[in-house]
C-alpha cells in the first residue's frame, strides 16, 4: 500500500453541491419550528463535514454555496440575493468568515492526518523489511527480498535489475535478463563510476548499494518516479547495504576459519600420516635386516617371528593406505557415487571375508528378516563402511568376542545395529569417536588392540553420510559393550523389481 | 606340472612369484613387456597366464584380448586395489580370475590350483555335475542338496548351471545378466540380485559363511569350489 496524492475528483465537488442542496431543503422543513439564524448551524456543520471529508476545493465551495443559498431561501426578500436586515448582512459574512476557517483548519487536519498515516506506512513497510532481511541468511536471498520490495514501490509495469558484487562475480537479479535491460557490462561500467547518489544511464536509473565506503553493487530502475519513491528506493538500498555488507562479512570469516582448520587438519594429517606410515616400515626394515645378517644365529621359530612380523606389519601398512585413499575420495566431497541395487547380505559378507584372520576367535551372529529390500549404493563404499565397523569392534576387544549383526527395516530406513560384548564407550565419547584421528584411550591400553589410526570410524561416517545414512555410537541395549548403528535410506518403493 | 607365463614388468613381484611358482614345481615363463608375453605364447606351449593389468608398452587388457582370439587357457589377472571396472573390464574380456595387489602368496597359489585342477577335468561337458555335496543334473532339469531335492524355477536354474560350468571363476554382473536375460537387460543388475538371492535362499546359505555362491564386491560372483 502507497500514499497516492489526491488530486481532488470532481466526485468531491459534486458531493459539496448535493449535500449543501440536502441541507436546503431540511432547513426548509426546519424554518417553520426555528429560528432562522440557527440554521446557519446546520450549514455550518455541512461546511465542516465536507472540509473533514474532502479538500479545500470543495470546502471553499460549500462554504460560498452555503452563503448564497442561505441569502436566497432563508433571509427577507426571500428568493433574491437582495437582504433586507443589517442584521442578516452581519450574520452571514461572520457565518462565511467562520465556514471559511473551519474549512481550513479541517483540510490542513486531515492532511496532516494522511501525512502521518502516509509516514506510518512506510516505517512499517521499512520496518517489515528490515525484519525481512534479518532473516536472510544468504546473499541471493536479501537480493530476493530487496527485489520484491522495490517492485512494490514501482507501478506494476517497472522494472528492477540488481546487480551484486562478489569475490569479483557479478551476481544479477533477475537472471536471464532480455535485451533492452543493462546486462553486465553496463554494471561494470556504473560500478567503476563509484557513484553516490542516483543516477540515470540509458534510460535507467542507477542506485548505489554501498556501504562504509565499500561499494557492494547497483540497482537499476527503468521509471521515473517521483521524489517520495526515490527517497524510500534509497532507504531499502542502504538497509540492503547493511545486511549486505554483514553477510559477506560472515561468509568471509567463515571462509578464513575453514581455511585455517584446513591447514590444521592437513597438518595433523601429514604427521599423523608420516607417523603411521613409518611404524610398520621400521618394524619391516628390522625384522628383515635381522634376517639377513643373522639368519644362521637364529632358530628357526625366532626366523619364522621375524618373518610373520615383516608380514603383518605390510598387511598393516596396506591398511592405512587404503584409510588414505578412502580419505582422499571423501575429503574431495564429490564422491561421484556409482549406485546400484545391493543386498546386504552380500555386504556383510563381503566384510566380513575381508576381516581375514582376526575372525577366528570371534562369534558372529546374524539376524536378517526374509524380506530385506535392497540397497541403492556404492557397495564397495558400504562394505568399507561396515569392515570399519567390525574392524574396530575386533581392535577393541575382549577376549570372548561376539558379534550380533541384526538388519531390520521400514518405508524410510533400513537399519543394521552390530553389537559387540566389549568394553563399550563412554557417553563423552560416543560422538567423538567418528571424528578424524580420535582414537580410545581405553583401547590402546588393551593388550589384545591392534594399533589404529583413528581414521576408521570418520570413514564409515563419512561413506554413510554420502549416501544420505546416519551411523551413530550406542551402548547395547542387551548388556555390555557397544551398539553401532547404521541407518540406510530405503530406497526399494520407487524401484520396480518386476 | 604347468608352464605358467608371467607378464609382469615390476622385477621384486616377479622374483617372488618366480620363487613360490618354481616351490610348487611349474616351470615359469617371465616377460616384461605385453608384446614379448604374446610371441611367448605363440612359440611354446602354456598352460596359464599370469598378467599384470599395468604393462609399460600396452595395456593388460589388450594382452587378454588378443589372446582370447586363438587361446582358451586360463588367465589369472593382477590389478591394483579400487580400480573395480579395470578388473570387471579384464573378466569380461575373458580372464577367469583376478588377485589384488598386494595378495599374500597363499591367495595367488589357491587361484592358480583352482584354475588348472578347472582346466584338467572335463567334467563341464557331462550333464551330471557333483560339487560340494550339491548335485545337478541338467539333462533331467533336478538339483539335488545333501540328497534332498530342490525345485527350483528357470532362471534361478539357468544361473545355478552358469556358475557351476566353471566353480572357482568369477563371473561378472554384466555376464550373468546378459546369459539370463539377454543383451537389452545388461545395465538393470537388480534382477539378478534378486535371483542370487533367491537361489540362495532355496541353497539353504548362511551369510556369514557361504557354501556354495561367493560374493566379489562390484564384480560379481563365484562357486566356491
Amino acid at each position: 500500500m502507497r500514499f497516492r496524492p489526491t488530486n481532488t475528483p470532481l466526485k468531491h465537488y459534486l458531493l459539496a453541491i448535493g449535500l449543501i442542496l440536502v441541507i436546503v431543503v431540511f432547513a426548509q422543513v426546519l424554518n417553520r419550528y426555528l429560528p432562522y439564524t440557527s440554521l446557519l448551524l446546520l450549514f455550518l456543520a455541512g461546511v465542516l463535514l465536507i472540509s473533514a471529508k474532502t479538500s479545500f476545493g470543495p470546502a471553499l465551495l460549500s462554504s460560498l454555496l452555503s452563503f448564497l443559498t442561505f441569502n436566497y431561501f432563508f433571509t427577507e426578500p426571500y428568493y433574491t440575493f437582495n437582504m433586507l436586515h443589517k442584521a442578516d448582512v452581519a450574520t452571514l459574512i461572520i457565518f462565511l468568515m467562520v465556514a471559511l476557517m473551519t474549512a481550513h483548519l479541517a483540510t490542513q487536519m486531515r492532511e496532516a492526518i494522511a501525512k502521518q498515516e502516509t509516514a506510518l506506512n512506510r516505517l512499517s513497510h521499512f520496518y517489515e523489511f528490515s525484519q525481512m532481511l534479518s532473516s536472510a541468511t544468504n546473499t541471493e536471498a536479501t537480493i530476493e527480498i530487496l527485489w520484491e520490495a522495490l517492485r512494490r514501490v514501482l507501478s506494476n509495469d517497472g522494472r528492477v535489475v540488481i546487480a551484486i558484487e562478489q569475490q569479483s562475480n557479478l551476481i544479477l537479479h533477475p537472471e536471464g535478463i532480455s535485451s533492452g535491460h543493462p546486462g553486465e557490462e553496463v554494471f561494470k561500467l556504473m560500478l567503476s563510476k563509484h557513484l553516490d547518489g542516483e543516477t540515470w544511464h540509458k534510460g535507467w536509473l542507477f542506485f548505489p548499494l554501498s556501504w562504509d565506503g565499500r561499494q557492494l553493487g547497483l540497482v537499476a530502475i527503468n521509471e521515473r518516479i517521483n521524489d517520495r519513491q526515490i527517497a524510500a528506493i534509497e532507504t531499502f538500498c542502504q538497509l540492503t547495504a547493511v545486511v549486505l555488507h554483514r553477510t559477506m562479512l560472515v561468509a568471509e570469516l567463515s571462509q578464513t576459519k575453514l581455511l585455517a582448520e584446513t591447514e590444521q587438519l592437513r597438518a595433523t594429517l601429514l604427521s599423523s600420516v608420516s607417523h603411521d606410515l613409518r611404524t610398520p616400515l621400521s618394524s619391516i626394515i628390522g625384522a628383515s635386516s635381522s634376517l639377513r645378517e643373522y639368519a644362521q644365529h637364529l632358530s628357526t621359530d625366532d626366523q619364522q617371528l621375524l618373518i610373520q612380523t615383516i608380514e603383518d606389519e605390510a598387511h598393516r601398512l596396506d591398511r592405512h593406505i587404503q584409510n588414505l585413499l578412502d580419505m582422499t575420495r571423501l575429503s574431495q566431497g564429490k564422491l561421484n557415487l556409482n549406485r546400484e541395487w545391493m543386498d546386504i547380505d552380500d555386504l556383510i559378507n563381503g566384510a566380513i571375508s575381508r576381516l581375514g584372520h582376526p575372525l577366528e576367535n570371534v562369534q558372529f551372529k546374524l539376524e536378517l528378516a526374509e524380506e530385506t529390500p535392497m540397497l541403492f549404493i556404492q557397495g564397495l563404499l558400504i562394505e568399507q563402511a561396515i569392515f570399519n565397523l567390525l574392524d574396530n569392534a575386533i581392535r577393541h576387544n575382549t577376549a570372548e568376542l561376539a558379534i550380533t549383526l541384526i538388519v531390520q527395516h521400514d518405508d524410510n530406513w533400513i537399519t543394521l545395529d552390530i553389537i559387540d560384548n566389549g568394553p563399550g564407550i563412554a557417553d563423552a565419547e560416543k560422538e567423538k569417536v567418528f571424528n578424524m584421528f580420535y582414537s580410545l584411550a581405553q583401547g590402546d591400553r588393551h593388550e589384545s588392540s591392534l594399533p589404529g589410526t583413528g581414521m576408521g570410524l570418520a570413514i564409515c561416517r563419512g561413506m554413510i553420510e554420502a549416501h544420505g545414512g546416519e551411523v551413530m555410537a550406542l551402548d547395547n541395549p542387551y548388556g555390555r559393550g557397544t551398539m553401532m548403528r547404521v541407518k540406510l535410506p530405503n530406497n526399494s518403493n520407487n524401484a520396480n523389481f518386476n | 606340472m604347468a608352464t605358467i607365463l608371467l607378464i609382469e614388468d615390476e622385477v621384486q613381484i616377479k622374483k617372488f612369484l618366480r620363487i613360490s611358482l618354481e616351490a610348487h614345481h611349474h616351470k615359469v615363463l617371465e616377460a616384461r613387456l605385453g608384446e614379448q608375453g604374446l610371441a611367448i605364447m605363440v612359440e611354446q606351449q602354456v598352460d596359464l597366464l599370469i598378467v599384470d593389468l599395468g604393462l609399460p608398452d600396452m595395456d593388460g587388457q589388450d594382452v587378454i584380448k588378443a589372446l582370447r582370439k586363438w587361446s582358451q587357457i586360463p588367465i589369472i589377472v593382477l590389478s591394483v586395489r579400487s580400480s573395480e571396472d579395470e578388473k570387471v573390464q579384464a573378466l569380461d574380456a575373458g580372464a577367469n580370475d583376478y588377485v589384488t595387489k598386494p595378495f599374500g602368496i597363499s591367495e595367488l597359489m589357491a587361484r592358480v590350483r583352482a584354475l588348472l585342477r578347472i582346466n584338467d577335468n572335463t567334467a563341464a561337458s557331462s550333464s551330471k555335475r557333483e560339487i560340494n555335496g550339491l548335485f545337478i543334473d541338467l539333462a533331467e532339469y533336478q538339483v539335488k542338496l545333501d540328497d534332498r531335492i530342490i525345485h527350483l524355477s528357470r532362471k534361478e536354474f539357468e544361473l545355478l548351471r552358469l556358475l557351476t560350468e566353471q566353480p572357482g571363476h568369477i563371473l561378472t554382473h554384466r555376464f550373468l545378466t546378459q546369459s539370463i536375460w539377454g543383451e537389452s537387460f545388461v545395465d538393470e543388475t537388480h534382477y539378478l540380485r534378486v535371483l542370487v538371492r533367491q537361489l540362495r535362499h532355496k541353497l539353504g546359505e548362511e551369510p556369514i559363511q557361504p557354501r556354495f555362491i561367493e560374493t566379489v564386491q562390484g564384480v560379481g560372483y563365484r562357486f566356491k569350489v
